[in-house]
C-alpha cells in the first residue's frame, strides 16, 4: 500500500513541440480509432439477434408443475411476503380432493403479479418454499396498457409437460 | 396475634432483577410483570396448569437452609412453580436454553412440513419459539407419525392431528370454561388423539375460542381456512352487535372483505372470549345478498330508485300522512340493533320531523317504559358484569342465557366455580340447568307466582340482617385462642314485605306456578344465606303484560335480600339499552312498538317507519304484521338484507350499511357504552341509518344536519343525561359504564337512595292470567331466539348454517307417547291462526304438558301462529306424512 | 443570493437555468447560473427532482427487503451501496465478526468491479461532455462486461441486490463448458479474469485518447479547482478529496471486508482541478483491477467454504434443509414473512464508494423493520462544492466542473 502523487504532464517549452506534441497525441488517437474501424463490431443487432442471457437471469415469473401436471405452488403467499414492492398477491383455498390442483391441502385460488410494481429482485424465487416459483430469462415484457401488465395465474402457470415450450426463442 | 401471620408478599430475583409480588404468584407471572416473556406452549393464564409442554423452564435456585452449603439451580417448569422468598430464577441460563431447544426439538419431531399450507403460519407460537429458541436444524431423519389431517371436530372447526403439540390447551378450555368436555386426548405419548366424545361433531358455543388458544396449527378455523395470511389482513377494532353482551371484537379483512373475526381483550366485558355467533356470524358484511340500492313502490312492485328519487318520494309520502293525519298517525320501529348514532338520529328524526311520540325499540312492547324497573327508581341493568363472579348466588329467571347471552354465561359459570348457587326459574331446562343449585320448573307464564313463592318463602324465615351477618362462617380460629360467641344477628324486619305481599303464601303460590313449596322454600333460603346475590331476568320479560308486577315482585325480592340492585333485565337487542338511552321509547302520549303494530293493523296508524325491524318476523303475531303492513299507507324501512317486510309491505326500501361499515357507538346490556371503528368500505350505495334519516329529513324541511358519525357522538354524549360525564367525547378502549339511576349511590347495602321510596317495599300489581288455565286439549307453546337461528345475516356461512339445527319442536318423552309420536317426526303445530311443520325432539327437557320452539328457526316462523293477545298459546300437535308437498297437504288439513 | 424564481437580478445580471433536463447535469439536477456576460458569477445547485423517498420507504420494509432499495439510491455502483448497507446491519446484529472469508473476497471483487463500471461511466460521459464521443462509446463497451458479469452472478444487470445480511444470496455462477446457452459456460472466476486481462489495455487506450489531447487538456487544465482546505471545508471525499490532495480513502483508513488484505496504492494529485480528478479516477481503475487480481487468488484458496453465517435467526438455511428438516422450514418462514430481527441500538458503517465516503446509519428499535435509515451519500457533499469550483469561470467550464465531481442524482436526492 502506497499512496502515489499523480502530475500532469509538464507544458513542452516552447509552442514548436508543444505543436508537434498536440499533433502527435491526435494522430495516435485517430490511429486506435482507425484500427478498431478493422475489427469485428461488439454490438448485437438486437431484436434480429438474440442476447445469450445466463442461467440465473431474473426476468418474467413462471409457476412451475411437477411432473405429473400438479402445479407446485401451494398458495403459501410467502411470497407475496417477501416481496418488496407488494408487487404479488395471492389468495389459497382448499384442493379439491377429487381434482387436486396442486399437491397438498392449498392451492393458489388466486395467484396474480402486477408487472409494473415488479422489479425483478428475485425474493419471492428465494421465499418460495416449493420451488414453484422461478423468474425466466424472458425480458421482453413491455405492452401498452396497465391492465395487461396483471399478469395473472393463467399466464404465469408453466404449460403442462410434453408440449411444446412458447418460449423456445430462447437459446438453449 | 398477627405476629405470625406470614407476609403477603415475597421478593425474589429474575435475572438479576428483584420484584415483589403477592404470595402464590406463579414465577412466569412474576417475570411477566417486570417485562420478562418466558416461552410457553401449554401455559394460558385463564386455563388451569398443567406443566405438559416444559418450555418455560428455568433454572431456578433457592437459598439455602441456614448453614448449609447452597444447592445448584434446579431446571423447573415456571408456570407451576410459585414465588418463594429469596428465589433466584435465570429465565436464559445455559442449562434452561439448552433444556428449551430439547423441548422444541422432540415437539418437532413430529410435526409435518406443513407451514405453507397451515393457516396458523405467520401467527404460530410453535413457530415463534422454534423460531426464538430451537435448534438450527432437525437430527430426526426417520420417517414422522401420519395421522388425520384436516379432519372436522364440527362444522367449524378442522383438526389436524399431525401437528398437535398435546398442550391440552383445548380440552382444557372446553372442560373449564363453558363446562362442556366435548373434546378430549385419547392414547398416550405419541399417539395421544384429539377427539371429540363418541366422534360427535361439537356443539357448544363457544368452540371457536379452541382456534385461538392452539399455539400451534393443529386447531384452524372452517371459514378462515386458506383465506389469508395474518401478514396480508387489515384490522378494526370492534364490537359485537349480535347480542347484548358486546364483546369486543377485531374485525379481520382482506380486500374489503371480512375474512375472521377475533376477540378482543376486554376483562370487563368478554375477557378474551367470543361466543361461535359473534366469531362466524360477522360474514355478512360483505354478503352479496345485501340490499344495494333504493327500492321504491310502483304498481305494487318494488323496483330499483336512485338515491334521490326514493328520498324524495319517502319525504312526500310521510310529509303527507303527517299532513293528512298528523305526528300520531305515524310509528317508529328500530334501533335496538344498531349504533347509538343512529339510535339519536332517529329518536330525533321522530320527535323533530316527523313530530311523532310512536317510538320504540321493542319490537312486541306492550308498556310504555322501556325499563320496568325505572319507576321503582332502577337502572334496567344494575351491576357490571364482573360482579357475577362474586356472588354467593345467582338467580336466572325466564332466560336461557346460554343462548340469550353466551359469553356472559361464561361470567356466571366463573361465579358458580367461585361459590355461587344458581337457581334457575324456567318452564324448560337449559344448558345453565347442568350446574344448577335449584331448577325450579314452573309452569309457562307463571313467573310472577314463582316470585310471590319466593317472597312469602323469605317473610316465613327472614335473612339475617346486615351484610357482616350474611357471611355466616365466624373468622377462622387461631391457634390457641377461644373464638369469642358472637351473639346471634338480628333477622331483617320484612313487615313491609308483609304488608306488600298481602295474603300470599307459599303454598299458595307452589299451587299457582306448579313449583313445590319446599322447592321455593329452599330457593329462597338459598337467597338469604347468599353474600352478593343476584338475580338476571330474560329480556322477553320486560316486554310482556305483566311486567309491572314482576319488577315490582323483584325489586322486593331484592329489597329483601338486602341488595336492591341485585335485579337485571336483559336487553333484548344488542343496543337495546343505548336505544332506550338515545330516545328510541315511546314520548308523551306514544305507543310501544306492539301496540303500533296492533293500531297499524286496526287501520289507526296509518306510516310506519321500520329502522331495520323486520316486523314480520318478529312481532309476536305475523298475522297482525302482515294486517299493519297491508293497511299502512306508507311503511319506509331501512334494511340490509331483502327481508319479507321489504319485499311484501314496503313503499320505499333504503339500503342500510352494517355494522362492520360504520363508525360509532355502542351500549351493551350493563349499560357500557363502547366504540366501534369501521372495517370496511361500503361498496353498493348503500348509506348508513343516519345519513339516510339526515338525507331525508333535509328533504322534509327540517334538517338533521349531520355529515359524520362523530358529531351525532357528540350531540349523543352532551345530551342525554346518563352519558354526562362523557361529555367530553372521550371514550376509553374499554367502555365506560352509565347509569341513569342512583348512580351517586353504590354503597352496596341497596338502603339510602336518589328518593324516599327507595328501599320501602311496592305492591305488588297483578297482571293478566298468561298461561292457559291447566287442562285443556293440547301443549302450551313456549317460544325464546336461539343463538343461531336461520336469519339472513348467517346465510352467507355454509359452516355456520350447518350448525344450526332443523326447525324442531321439543315435547316431553310422556307426552310423546300419550300422541304416539316419536323423535325425528314431522309434525305439525296448530293453533287456530294455522301451523308450522317442526321436526320433532323428545326429551326431557320440557316437562309434561309443556312444548318449545325457537321463534328464530324455521320458515314460516312460528309466530305465524301465534296470537300477539296470548303468549303462551296452547298447540296441538299432528305428524305430517313426509314426502308429500307441504302445500297439498296444509289444503287437506284445512 | 439568487432567488429560485428570478429570471434577471437587480444588477442586471442574467440567471440561466440549467436543467433539470440537461443532458450535461448528469440527471435531472438544476443549475441555477447567476451570468455577468459568459462569466459564472454565482452557481445554485437545486436538488430533489429525483427525490423517492429510499430512507422513508426502507422504514416500512424489514431489514432484508430494504436491501432492494439501497441499489436504487447510487444507481451506479449498486452493490457498494448494497454493502455498506449490508454491514451496518451486520454491525447492528453484531455478526461483522462471523462473516465467512469467502463472502467478503466476493464482495471486494464485486465491489470493486462495480467502481470500475462507475468509473467508466464517469469517463465516458465527461469526455463526451467536451466532445470526445469515441471514449464514450470504449468506456460502454467495457462496463457492458462488468454487467454481464453483475447478471451472470446475480441475475440482473443494474439492480443486483446481491449481498445479504451475513453473506451473499448465492454463491458466484459456475460455468459449465458443456452448456448449451453460451451465457452459462463461463464461470464467475472465467469472466473476472478475463475482464482484468484486458482492462489495463483499455485504461491505456483511454489515456492514450485523452490524456495529451489537446483539446481536453486545455477544458480541463486549471478548470474547475479546488484548494485543499476547501475540499476539506464542504466535506467532498472519494477522487474529488484525493485530487485536491488529501489521500483519504476508506478502505485504508477504516478497511472492511478485509481490504487491509490487498495491496493496492491510493493516488492522490495535489493540483484539485478537473485535470487532476481525471488522473486520480485513470489510476484507481488500475488499482481496482490490482486489488480483483489479488481478490481471485484468494478465492481460489476458498473453494467450497461458506458464503453465508449459519445463524437460522439471520440468514437463510441451506436451500435443500427446507423440504426436509422442520426447523429449517419455520426458519425460512419466519425469516421470509417477518424478516431478521436485530436488537434495539444503533449502527454506522462506511464503505468507499466510487464517490467517495458512502455511510449508512441504521437505528433499530427491536423491531424487524428499521427505524431510520441514513445515507451518507458522497455526492450530495461533493455537489456542494461546485459553486466553488465553477464561480469565475466560463459557462462552457460548468459542464466540465458537473462532470469532474460525477454525481448520481439518485444518491443525492435519495
Amino acid at each position: 500500500m502506497a499512496f502515489v502523487e499523480l502530475k500532469a504532464p509538464p507544458p513542452p517549452g516552447n509552442p514548436v513541440s508543444e505543436a508537434v506534441a498536440d499533433l502527435t497525441a491526435i494522430a495516435k488517437g485517430l490511429g486506435l480509432t482507425l484500427r478498431y474501424f478493422f475489427t469485428k463490431p461488439v454490438t448485437l443487432q438486437y431484436p434480429e439477434e438474440r442476447p445469450s442471457l445466463p442461467a440465473r437471469h431474473r426476468g418474467r415469473h413462471e409457476l412451475e408443475r411437477h411432473e405429473n401436471g400438479l402445479e407446485k405452488c401451494v398458495g403459501c403467499e410467502l411470497c407475496a411476503l417477501a416481496c418488496p414492492a407488494k408487487a404479488i398477491f395471492v389468495q389459497g383455498a382448499e384442493n379439491p380432493p377429487e381434482a387436486p390442483i396442486s399437491i397438498g391441502e392449498r392451492y393458489a385460488e388466486t395467484y396474480v403479479v402486477n408487472m409494473i410494481r415488479c422489479i425483478f429482485c428475485g425474493f419471492c424465487v428465494e421465499a418460495c418454499p416449493t420451488e414453484a416459483l422461478q423468474l425466466k430469462r424472458v425480458f421482453e415484457l413491455a405492452d401498452y396498457s396497465r391492465e395487461s401488465m396483471i399478469f395473472t395465474k393463467e399466464m404465469l402457470l408453466a404449460p403442462r409437460p410434453k408440449r411444446e415450450r412458447e418460449d423456445s426463442w430462447l437459446p438453449g | 396475634m398477627a405476629a405470625t401471620a406470614p407476609p403477603t408478599t415475597v421478593t425474589l430475583t429474575i435475572d438479576g432483577q428483584e420484584v415483589t409480588v403477592p404470595r402464590g404468584t406463579l414465577v412466569i407471572e412474576a417475570a411477566r410483570q417486570i417485562g420478562i416473556e418466558i416461552p410457553v406452549f401449554c401455559y394460558h393464564p385463564k386455563l388451569s396448569l398443567v406443566g405438559a409442554c416444559r418450555m418455560c423452564s428455568c433454572e431456578i435456585q433457592m437459598p439455602p437452609p441456614p448453614g448449609q452449603q447452597p444447592r445448584p439451580p434446579g431446571i423447573l417448569t415456571a408456570c407451576t412453580t410459585q414465588v418463594a422468598p429469596g428465589m433466584v430464577v435465570n429465565t436464559l441460563g445455559p442449562q434452561s436454553t439448552k433444556h428449551r431447544e430439547a423441548v422444541i426439538e422432540f415437539l418437532l419431531i413430529n410435526h409435518p412440513l406443513d407451514c405453507p399450507v397451515c393457516d396458523a403460519g405467520g401467527e404460530c407460537p410453535l413457530q415463534d419459539n422454534s423460531h426464538a429458541w430451537g435448534p438450527k436444524e432437525s437430527r430426526f431423519e426417520e420417517h414422522k407419525r401420519l395421522a388425520r389431517k384436516g379432519a372436522p371436530l364440527s362444522p367449524l372447526v378442522v383438526l389436524d392431528q399431525e401437528r398437535c403439540i398435546v398442550c391440552y390447551r383445548c380440552t382444557r378450555f372446553m372442560a373449564e370454561v363453558p363446562g362442556q368436555a366435548e373434546l378430549d386426548f385419547f392414547s398416550r405419548g405419541f399417539s395421544s388423539q384429539l377427539r371429540t366424545i363418541d366422534d360427535q361433531p361439537m356443539k357448544s358455543h363457544f368452540q371457536g375460542n379452541i382456534i385461538d388458544l392452539c399455539p400451534c396449527g393443529a386447531l384452524t378455523s372452517e371459514t378462515y381456512r386458506f383465506k389469508a395470511r395474518p401478514h396480508d389482513l387489515d384490522h378494526a377494532d370492534s364490537v359485537c352487535a349480535q347480542c347484548p353482551v358486546g364483546c369486543n371484537m377485531i374485525i379481520d379483512s382482506r380486500s374489503n372483505e371480512v375474512v375472521r373475526v377475533r376477540p378482543r381483550q376486554n376483562e370487563a366485558v368478554n375477557e378474551i372470549w367470543l361466543c361461535d355467533k359473534g366469531r362466524f356470524g360477522q360474514y355478512y358484511f360483505s354478503s352479496k345478498e345485501r340490499i344495494a340500492q333504493p327500492h321504491v313502490r310502483q304498481d305494487d312492485q318494488l323496483r330499483p330508485a336512485s338515491w334521490s328519487e326514493a328520498i324524495g318520494s319517502a319525504a312526500v309520502a310521510l310529509q303527507g300522512v303527517k299532513g293528512r293525519y298528523g305526528g300520531q298517525a305515524i310509528g317508529v320501529i328500530g334501533g335496538r340493533n344498531l349504533t347509538n348514532e343512529d339510535c339519536y338520529a332517529l329518536a330525533r328524526f321522530a320527535s323533530e320531523v316527523l313530530e311523532t311520540p310512536n317510538v320504540d325499540h321493542r319490537t312486541g312492547a306492550r308498556h310504555t317504559a322501556a325499563n320496568p324497573l325505572a319507576e321503582h327508581g332502577l337502572d334496567a341493568f344494575n351491576s357490571p358484569f364482573v360482579d357475577a363472579e362474586g356472588a354467593g348466588a345467582i338467580m336466572l329467571l325466564g332466560t336461557d342465557v346460554y343462548e340469550e347471552m353466551p359469553v356472559f354465561w361464561l361470567r356466571i359459570r366463573k361465579g358458580v366455580k367461585n361459590g355461587a348457587k344458581l337457581i334457575i326459574a324456567n318452564p324448560r331446562a337449559t344448558e345453565a340447568d347442568r350446574v344448577a343449585f335449584h331448577r325450579l320448573r314452573h309452569r309457562p307464564g307463571a313467573e310472577l307466582a314463582v316470585l310471590r313463592g319466593l317472597l312469602a318463602a323469605l317473610v316465613e324465615s327472614p335473612p339475617l340482617e346486615g351484610p357482616a351477618a350474611v357471611e355466616a362462617s365466624p373468622p377462622a380460629a387461631l391457634e390457641g385462642t377461644q373464638p369469642a360467641q358472637a351473639p346471634p344477628p338480628p333477622t331483617r324486619d320484612l313487615s313491609g314485605l308483609r304488608d306488600a305481599l298481602g295474603d300470599a303464601s307459599v303454598e299458595g303460590a307452589a299451587e299457582a306456578c306448579g313449583v313445590t313449596a319446599e322447592t321455593l322454600r329452599a330457593a329462597a333460603a338459598t337467597l338469604a344465606g347468599a353474600r352478593n346475590p343476584l338475580i338476571y331476568v330474560g329480556a322477553r320479560l320486560a316486554i310482556r303484560a305483566d311486567a309491572p308486577g314482576l319488577a315490582a315482585a323483584l325489586v322486593n325480592l331484592a329489597t329483601a335480600l338486602g341488595q336492591r340492585r341485585a335485579v337485571s333485565f336483559f336487553p333484548e337487542g344488542a343496543n337495546a339499552r343505548g336505544a332506550a338511552l338515545a330516545g328510541l321509547v315511546p314520548g308523551e302520549g306514544g305507543l310501544p312498538a306492539g301496540e303500533i303494530i296492533a293500531q297499524a293493523a286496526a287501520g289507526k296508524i296509518k306510516a310506519l317507519y321500520l329502522v331495520g325491524e323486520n316486523v314480520l318476523a318478529t312481532h309476536p303475531d305475523a298475522e297482525q304484521a302482515r294486517q299493519a303492513l297491508a293497511n299502512a299507507e306508507v311503511v319506509v324501512v331501512h334494511e340490509l338484507f331483502p327481508t319479507e317486510t321489504a319485499a311484501l309491505g314496503a313503499t320505499v326500501v333504503f339500503p342500510a350499511t352494517s355494522l362492520g361499515e360504520k363508525d360509532g357507538t355502542l351500549t351493551n346490556a350493563e349499560g357500557r357504552i363502547q366504540t366501534v371503528h369501521y372495517a370496511l368500505r361500503t361498496e353498493s350505495s348503500a348509506r348508513p341509518d343516519w345519513r339516510i334519516l339526515s338525507d331525508l329529513s333535509g328533504e322534509m324541511g327540517a334538517s338533521l344536519g349531520y355529515a359524520a358519525a362523530v358529531e351525532i357522538t357528540r350531540d349523543l354524549l352532551a345530551d342525554v343525561p346518563a352519558y354526562a360525564p362523557l361529555a367530553d367525547g372521550a371514550i376509553p378502549a374499554e367502555g365506560v359504564i352509565v347509569r341513569q339511576h342512583g348512580g351517586e349511590a353504590s354503597d352496596g347495602t341497596g338502603t339510602g337512595g336518589p328518593n324516599a321510596s327507595w328501599g320501602a317495599y311496592v305492591p305488588i300489581p297483578e297482571g293478566p292470567a298468561l298461561a292457559p288455565p291447566p287442562g285443556q286439549e293440547g301443549l302450551t307453546l313456549v317460544t325464546y331466539g336461539e343463538l343461531l337461528g336461520d336469519e339472513s345475516t348467517l346465510q352467507d356461512v355454509p359452516e355456520v348454517l350447518e350448525m344450526v339445527p332443523e326447525p324442531y319442536v321439543e315435547v316431553n318423552r310422556q307426552d310423546a307417547a300419550r300422541l304416539g309420536l316419536t323423535e325425528g317426526r314431522l309434525v305439525r303445530l296448530r293453533t287456530a291462526r294455522g301451523g308450522v311443520e317442526r321436526r320433532l325432539r323428545v326429551n326431557g327437557r320440557c316437562p309434561v304438558g309443556v312444548c318449545y320452539t325457537p321463534d328464530n328457526l324455521g320458515r314460516p316462523r312460528v309466530n305465524m301462529i301465534l296470537d300477539w293477545a296470548q303468549p303462551f298459546p296452547t298447540v296441538t300437535l299432528e305428524p305430517v306424512r313426509e314426502g308429500v308437498a307441504a302445500e297439498a297437504l296444509a289444503e287437506a288439513g284445512d | 443570493m439568487v432567488m429560485l424564481s428570478e429570471t434577471q437580478t437587480e444588477s442586471g445580471r442574467m440567471i440561466l437555468n440549467m436543467g433539470p433536463q440537461h443532458p450535461s447535469t448528469h440527471g435531472v439536477l438544476r443549475l441555477l447560473l447567476e451570468l455577468e456576460g459568459e462569466e459564472v458569477v454565482n452557481c445554485v445547485p437545486d436538488i430533489g427532482f429525483l427525490h423517492t423517498g429510499i430512507e422513508k420507504t426502507m422504514e416500512s420494509r424489514n431489514y432484508h427487503q430494504a436491501i432492494v432499495l439501497t441499489d436504487r439510491t447510487d444507481y451506479l455502483s449498486p452493490l457498494t451501496n448494497n454493502l455498506s448497507y449490508i454491514l451496518a446491519c451486520e454491525k447492528l446484529f453484531g455478526i461483522e465478526q462471523d462473516i465467512p472469508v469467502r463472502a467478503h473476497v466476493i464482495r471486494v471483487i464485486m465491489c470493486e468491479l462495480s467502481r470500475i463500471g462507475s468509473h467508466l461511466i464517469w469517463l465516458g460521459t465527461q469526455a463526451l461532455d467536451l466532445g470526445a464521443s469515441t471514449v464514450f462509446l470504449y468506456c460502454w463497451r467495457e462496463r457492458e462486461q462488468i454487467l454481464s458479469i453483475n447478471e451472470a452472478v446475480s441475475g440482473v444487470r443494474m439492480m443486483t441486490s446481491y449481498f445479504r445480511i451475513g453473506g451473499l444470496s448465492a454463491d458466484v455462477n459456475r460455468g459449465d463448458p458443456k452448456a448449451d446457452n453460451p451465457a452459462d459456460r463461463l464461470s464467475f472466476e472465467d469472466r473476472v479474469a478475463e475482464f482484468v486481462r484486458i482492462m489495463p489495455g483499455r485504461v491505456d487506450e483511454y489515456e492514450l485518447l485523452l490524456s495529451r489531447n489537446p483539446i481536453f487538456m486545455d477544458r480541463t487544465r486549471g478548470v474547475g479547482t479546488i484548494t485543499k482546505e476547501d475540499a476539506v471545508r464542504y466535506a467532498f471525499t472519494g477522487p474529488c478529496l484525493r485530487a485536491s490532495g488529501i489521500p483519504l480513502d476508506m478502505r485504508v483508513a477504516y478497511p472492511y471486508c478485509g481490504y487491509e488484505q490487498y495491496d493496492f496504492d491510493v493516488p492522490f494529485s495535489n493540483e484539485g482541478d478537473v485535470y487532476a480528478r481525471y488522473m486520480v479516477r485513470l489510476r484507481e481503475m488500475r488499482e481496482s483491477v490490482k486489488i480483483i487480481r489479488q481478490g481471485l487468488e484468494k478465492l481460489r484458496g476458498l473453494e467450497g467454504q461458506p458464503i453465508r453465517i449459519d445463524d437460522p435467526r439471520i440468514a437463510f438455511p441451506k436451500r435443500d434443509k427446507i423440504h426436509t428438516s422442520m426447523e429449517s422450514l419455520i426458519h425460512h418462514f419466519k425469516l421470509v414473512s417477518e424478516g431478521p430481527v436485530p436488537p434495539a441500538g444503533e449502527a454506522y458503517a462506511v464503505v468507499e464508494s466510487p464517490r467517495g465516503e458512502l455511510g449508512t446509519y441504521v437505528f433499530s428499535d427491536g423491531s424487524n423493520k428499521p427505524h431510520r435509515v441514513r445515507f451518507r451519500g458522497p455526492g450530495f457533499y461533493n455537489l456542494q462544492g461546485l459553486p466553488r469550483l465553477t464561480n469565475g469561470r466560463m459557462v462552457a467550464d460548468v459542464v466540465a466542473c458537473i462532470g469532474s465531481i460525477d454525481i448520481v442524482l439518485g444518491e443525492i436526492d435519495r
